[in-house]
This record gives C-alpha cells, sequence and structure tokens, in this order.
C-alpha cells in the first residue's frame, strides 16, 4: 500500500489525447485515444523473460523503441496508462464479511502483504471494492488487491518516461479484468450465471446471479498456453521429420481455425489436421475443463448447478469451437460474448483486446495504480506544488484586482476630498469673514451705544426758548436762563422778576407762570426755587428763581441698526 | 503524513508565496485601504464640518459690510469735529455768520482728554455770543445738528447790555466728542475712507 495520502489522480481519460501502453510479455501495445475513441494503435514485439530483473531490465530496454512509437504518433507528454502482466504482480479476488469497504479494502492489503514472496517494505499493494452482495444475510465485500514490486513498476514508470510519455499509472491487467468481471457478476440479478474470461495469459471464472457473487477463481491457463502447446514437434505419418510451427503460426491456427473437426486441413503449406494437432493441445484443454468443473462443483449447490449458464468472453471467446467445447465437457449451456464477435489478435485496436479492455475503467486504474511510492511522493509533491502556486497566483490576482479596485475607489474618493476640501475652505474663510462681520458689528452696534450714551438725546433749547416766551407774561420779566447738563438731564434756571399782581383768583403772575410752565409738555419738574420781595423802580413785585429741568428729546440718529450677522442667514 | 511528504524544497516555496502573497497584500493592498480609510474619515469630517459651518450668503455678508463701512464713515466725518478744533471754530463762525450772531469770545477750555466712559475723547469749548434772541436761538440749535458730535453742557442767556435793539448774550458751553473706534471695526476705516 502506498503510505502517505493518494492526491495523484491519472489525467487519462480527461485530456483530448491520452495513451494507453498494454505491456504483455511478447508486446508492447499502444493505443491512442481522443476523448475515448481510439484514433492510433502500434504493437511493439519484445520478450520480456520471466525473471523479476530480467524483465524489469527489458522493460527499460523497451523505451527506445516505445519512444520512436511515440515521436511516429506524436503524441509526446501525453498521460499515459499502463496495464501490464508481470512476472511478481500478485492478483486475487477477496470476499470478506465485514461492515465497512474501508475496512475490507484494508484486511485485502494486509492480508495480500502476508502472502507476497517479497518484502511489503519493497512491495505497493493497492485494492478496489468491487461490490457488496445483495443478500441480507453473509453478506460479504468483495475487493480486488493487486500488489507488485517497487523495483518492478519502477522500471514500467522509468520506460514510460524514457519514451516521453507522460506516466500516469500502472495497474496489473489481470486486476482490472478480475475488477470488472467481478462487478459484472454482482450486478447480475437473475438466476445463477457463469462468466469465464479466457485471456492471452490467463483466465478467470466467477458464478454470481441475484446480486451475490459466489465465487471468482484465477486459472493460470491462457490462449498462450496453447499456442505454446502448438509449437512443439508434431509428427506426421506422410513426412520423416516433424513440424514445428512457430508462435505466430500457432496463434494464427488457433484464432483462425479454433478447436476444429478432426479431419479438417488446418494449415497450408504443411497438410496438417486438428487429429494430428489434438494431442498437443488435448491436456491443456483437459486440464482447463478439470480447474472448471471443480470450480462449478465446489462453489454452486448442487441444486443450482445445472441451471448455471456459462457465458465465454474475452479473447478466448474468439476461438472457433473453444467454448462449444467447453460446452460439451461441462454439460452446460453455453454462450459468447458478443463483443468479441469481431476481435482480431493480431491489431492492438481491436475492440476486447486485453489492452484496451484494461483501460476501459478509470476508476479501476486509479484505485490499483501500481506506481512506487517515490512516484507517488513525487506526484503528491508536484500536486501540492502545483495547488500552491495556483492558490498564491490566485492570491495574487485578487490582491491586484483589489489594488485595482481600491486604486479607482481611491481615485473618487480623493476627487471628492479635493472638493470638500475646497468646499470646506471656501466655507472656512467666509465662517471667518462672518465671524469678523458679527465682531465688528457688535462692536458697532457697542460704539453706537456709546455714543447714544453720549450724545444721544439733548435739548432743544429754540423750542424750550420758544416755550418760555409763549409762557412769560408781560409783567414777568426774564432776566437769565441757565442750563447746565447733569448727566444726560438738562436742568434749568430761569431768574426773574415779577410784578405784583393777582388776578381775579388771587394768584400772583408769578404762580400763574409756575402753573404755565408745569403744564408745558417739554418743560418738566417746575419748582419755585427762591422768591424775595423786591421793588424795581417804584413798583414792587417779586425777584424769583425758577427751577426745571428741560426735557431732552431723543437725537435723530442717522446711525442705522447694523443688520446682525448670523451663520444661517439667508 | 502529508507533513512528512513535504520536503524542504516544498517547504521553502509555500514560504515564498506565502512571502509573496503577504508582501503583496502589505505592499499593494494595505497602503490603499489604509488610505481609503483616511479620506473616508476626512470626507465624513469635512461633511460634518460643512454642515456645522452652514451656508452663509456672501451676497448679504457683503451687503452688511457695506452698510457697517458706512456707518463707520459716518461716525468718522463726525468725529473730525472732536479731533480737530480748528474745524469746529470754522464751522462755528460759519454758523454764527449763517444766524446772524456775533461770536465774542471763542476758546477751548481744555485740551481733549478721555471721559470716564471708553473710547470717548471729550473736548471742551466754550464760547460767547450775541445777537437776538430768535437768532441765537437758531444758532443753537444749528450747531448741535451740524454734523458732529456735539453735547451742550451748559447755557447762560441774558439780556445784552447796551446796543440799539434787544439783543441777548449767550454763553455755551459745549463737549465736544470724538469715540474711538474699536479694534473690530478700525480697520474698515481705511476702506471706508477709499469707498467714499
Amino acid at each position: 500500500m502506498s503510505p502517505g495520502i493518494r492526491l495523484a489522480t491519472p489525467d487519462f481519460g480527461l485530456k483530448p489525447r491520452s495513451v494507453a501502453v498494454a505491456l504483455l510479455p511478447d508486446r508492447i501495445d499502444v493505443v491512442v485515444r481522443k476523448r475515448n475513441t481510439v484514433v492510433a494503435a502500434r504493437r511493439i514485439p519484445i520478450t520480456l523473460g520471466t525473471d523479476p530483473n530480467t524483465w524489469a531490465k527489458s522493460v527499460r530496454e523497451a523505451s527506445d523503441d516505445l519512444r520512436d512509437v511515440v515521436v511516429e504518433l506524436g503524441v509526446e507528454r501525453a498521460p499515459t496508462a499502463v496495464v501490464y502482466t508481470s512476472p511478481t504482480q500478485a492478483v486475487d479476488l477477496v470476499s470478506l464479511k465485514l461492515d465497512s469497504a474501508s475496512q475490507a479494502r484494508a484486511a485485502a492489503i494486509l492480508g495480500c502483504m502476508e502472502t507476497i514472496p517479497y518484502p511489503f517494505d519493497a512491495a505497493v499493494v493497492e485494492a478496489v471494492v468491487v461490490g457488496r452482495d445483495r443478500a441480507e444475510d453473509n453478506a460479504q465485500i468483495h475487493v480486488v488487491v493487486a500488489a507488485d514490486r517497487q523495483d518492478v513498476t519502477g522500471a514500467i514508470v522509468e520506460m514510460t518516461e524514457a519514451a516521453g510519455l507522460d506516466f500516469q499509472s500502472a495497474t496489473p491487467i489481470a486486476a482490472t479484468i478480475i475488477a470488472r468481471l467481478a462487478g459484472r457478476a454482482l450486478r447480475y440479478l437473475p438466476t445463477e450465471r457463469g462468466w469465464l474470461y479466457v485471456g492471452d495469459h490467463g483466465s478467470f471464472f466467477v458464478v454470481g446471479g441475484g446480486g451475490i457473487l459466489r465465487f471468482g477463481r484465477a486459472i493460470t491457463i491462457g490462449l498462450e498456453t496453447l499456442v505454446e502447446s502448438l509449437t512443439r514437434p508434431i509428427r506426421s505419418s506422410g513426412t520423416a521429420e516433424p513440424i514445428e510451427l512457430d508462435v505466430r503460426e500457432a496463434r494464427d491456427i488457433l484464432y483462425r481455425q479454433g478447436i476444429a473437426g478432426a479431419d479438417e486441413v488446418i494449415h497450408g503449406h504443411a497438410p496438417l489436421t486438428m487429429s494430428q494437432l489434438a494431442p498437443l493441445v488435448q491436456p491443456v484443454l483437459q486440464r482447463f475443463v478439470v480447474e472448471l468443473r471443480q470450480s462449478i462443483r465446489f462453489g454452486v449447490p448442487d441444486t443450482e448447478r445445472d441451471s448455471v449458464m456459462l457465458v465465454v468472453t474475452g479473447p478466448g471467446s474468439a476461438v472457433p469451437g473453444f467454448a462449444a467445447l467447453l460446452g460439451r465437457e461441462l454439460a452446460l449451456p453455453v454462450s459468447l460474448d458478443s463483443r468479441y464477435a469481431a476481435y482480431e489478435y493480431d491489431s492492438p485496436a481491436s475492440a476486447g483486446s486485453e489492452g484496451n479492455l484494461a483501460v476501459a475503467n478509470r476508476r479501476y486504474l486509479i484505485q490499483m495504480n501500481l506506481q512506487p511510492q517515490e512516484i507517488t511522493q513525487r506526484r503528491d509533491t508536484r500536486r501540492l506544488r502545483r495547488w500552491l502556486w495556483t492558490g498564491v497566483a490566485a492570491a495574487l490576482i485578487i490582491i491586484a484586482l483589489d489594488t485595482l479596485w481600491l486604486q479607482v475607489r481611491l481615485g473618487e474618493l480623493r476627487g471628492q476630498e479635493g472638493a470638500l476640501a475646497h468646499e470646506t475652505a471656501g466655507l472656512e474663510t467666509l465662517h471667518h469673514t462672518q465671524a469678523r462681520l458679527a465682531a465688528a458689528v457688535q462692536a458697532m452696534d457697542d460704539v453706537r451705544g456709546t455714543i447714544a450714551q453720549q450724545v444721544g438725546a439733548h435739548v432743544d433749547f429754540r423750542a424750550v426758548f420758544h416755550e418760555l416766551s409763549r409762557l412769560t407774561p408781560q409783567s414777568i420779566q426774564l432776566t437769565t436762563l441757565f442750563f447746565r447738563r447733569n448727566g444726560d438731564q438738562m436742568n434749568g434756571t430761569a431768574d426773574g422778576y415779577a410784578a405784583a399782581s393777582q388776578d381775579a383768583d388771587g394768584q400772583t403772575e408769578l404762580e400763574a407762570f409756575i402753573e404755565a410752565l408745569k403744564l408745558s409738555p417739554i418743560i418738566d419738574n417746575v419748582e419755585l426755587v427762591h422768591v424775595q420781595v423786591a421793588s424795581v423802580g417804584r413798583t414792587t413785585g417779586e425777584r424769583f428763581e425758577a427751577g426745571f429741568q428741560a426735557i431732552a428729546i431723543p437725537l435723530s440718529s442717522d446711525l442705522e441698526a447694523t443688520p446682525a450677522v448670523t451663520g444661517d442667514s439667508q | 503524513m502529508m507533513i512528512a511528504n513535504l520536503d524542504r524544497t516544498m517547504i521553502v516555496q509555500f514560504l515564498i508565496g506565502l512571502a509573496l502573497t503577504v508582501g503583496g497584500w502589505l505592499f499593494f493592498v494595505q497602503p490603499r485601504l489604509d488610505e481609503l480609510r483616511q479620506l473616508e474619515t476626512a470626507i465624513a469630517e469635512y461633511r460634518a464640518r460643512s454642515s456645522s459651518l452652514g451656508t452663509a450668503a456672501s451676497a448679504q455678508l457683503a451687503q452688511r459690510a457695506s452698510l457697517l463701512r458706512d456707518q463707520v464713515a459716518q461716525i468718522d466725518r463726525k468725529n473730525t469735529i472732536g479731533r480737530d478744533s480748528a474745524v469746529l471754530y470754522a464751522r462755528i463762525t460759519s454758523l454764527a455768520k449763517e444766524h446772524d450772531v456775533l461770536v465774542q469770545s471763542l476758546q477751548p477750555s481744555t485740551a481733549p482728554t478721555p471721559s470716564g466712559e471708553t473710547g470717548v475723547v471729550v473736548s471742551r469749548v466754550d464760547l460767547t455770543i450775541r445777537g437776538g434772541y430768535e437768532q441765537v436761538a437758531a444758532f443753537i440749535e444749528a450747531l448741535y445738528a451740524f454734523g458732529g458730535f456735539l453735547r451742550p453742557s451748559t447755557l447762560l442767556i441774558a439780556p445784552a447790555q447796551g446796543g440799539g435793539e434787544p439783543a441777548v448774550t449767550a454763553r455755551l458751553g459745549c463737549d465736544a466728542l470724538s469715540f474711538t473706534l474699536p479694534a473690530e471695526i478700525a480697520h474698515l476705516q481705511g476702506a471706508a475712507h477709499s469707498d467714499s
């Protein structure tokens, strides 16, 4: 199991052009896809040994050939998913009665670690939960677990990157095919059915129905086993020398002629019939049938055994007569997977080829990516770094936008502030002038008050003189008139001489004069201060002194009051 | 586990990214934000100040200032009588001639002295005139109305001795006042002069 948090998510299948590399013991199939449609494919024949170290070395050496193909196809740096078959891979379908999928996955990984023949710290183990039985009781969680040595998968990564491709994942072909097959069995709701996948280098048999996966079993026999058996020497009755078919011829016979009738000529330049080839393939087929029979016997209840229908799928379903042979031997109804009707074993782009089938489910590629821990860490770091710089870039963009917005806002506010400052300065000046004017008005009011107090009212002497002339009878003679200002009052004194005479009421002239003065509207506080009998010549009379107050009248000022100055005068 | 995966380069890059972000914020955004806040505060203060200042009508203020200047000019003209005795004598002589009275004596009794009232300077003038009763009365009336701050202090009227026609002698004591303008309006004197 890769340590750490899995951050790397392969881009395989998402980008416009992606590459699938199927690394098989005898070839490398390169398939270029554009939005899940195969646009180009190449096959590179190679020979990978069975020794892990030799295998890894051969894989690394294959990078040159792969690079040529990559350049030819123009898919440099394209995201690439590698599906492979290696001598150290371990793939198993584990069924566990546990509560949660995560527990089942962890348990499957731990179980696999205990069984792999190499140290677990040198291994990379991944697992994918295929599904859970629909049964209410004894429901099991089915997990496909895959493991491999890190140096082996590291060689795959090196090959891929050296070829100029962007490595995304490395997944055992068997793991994805088992997962697909198990998932198909779990989704099948009617009665029992068996699915037999016959692959190039191995087969897998599952039986399920009603949403329950009965069992799943890997069989180490594949089509290449049959091909290999056909390459053994064939003794013909007409020839002295045994005939030896090469792998290509054997494969061609298998896919073109299949398991045909006994007298049918199945080889062109050398007259071979199936009866001559049967002894070669018979042991393999026998072993294959026995494996299947045993599986059905132990996996399917007796009552349901006869009703099981067998669906043959995978490249093996394209071998003529192969499925029919199995049906006869197992005494079960057999059907073929229609998707393999047009299968061409020598075309890497052919529908149903193991490489194409293996990369069809992206989830399995991601979850059973056996890339080395170093690559995982490197990818995690790269991903984190990308996130980091994306975040920084986003933050800087936000800062830039914020700065831009602030700059615009600042421009507006600066203009507004300048206008307000100018306006306020004008108002300040106006206010200052207003205050000075108010102070000046107040000062003027004070001055006007002082002026009014000092010279605001005065006696109209001319009027007083006229009044005295009018009120003074012939019998009274005024000798002096004296006025003295006392504060804002004007006190007057009139000295004179009054002839001694009385009127009919017995009132003297002086008394009448004083009374008349008292009635005057412009003279007030009249009093006779002093009276002395005196004679002037032969006339007797009274010398008198009368005091009075001349009423002052307000001076008509031409200093009009200044209107008050207030702050909000309109 | 995640932290364990972070190598030094990653940490350094993280610190660089953080520094870039924080630095960008501090260098570009923060100062503008501060300035923005300051400007908003300043604008709010300006608005508050503007509303507190009110909107005085400058035309009205100018009208009032003009009226004030006229009043100052008026006071200033009237003050001339109290300040300059030569002007006062000339005016008295002119008035006497106008009203057909004889100025027998005209003399300042005291030099201009500040009165007890702040800002008032008083010059005492005594004059003796002779003339017909009516003419003397008209003269006295005209004297107090000829455009100065004159205030009667004493007045003694007695029949004149001698002469063919009846006449009176008037001994008049009056105060010629001048008012010192306070500083608030004193500066308007020059403007008033220039205006006039």
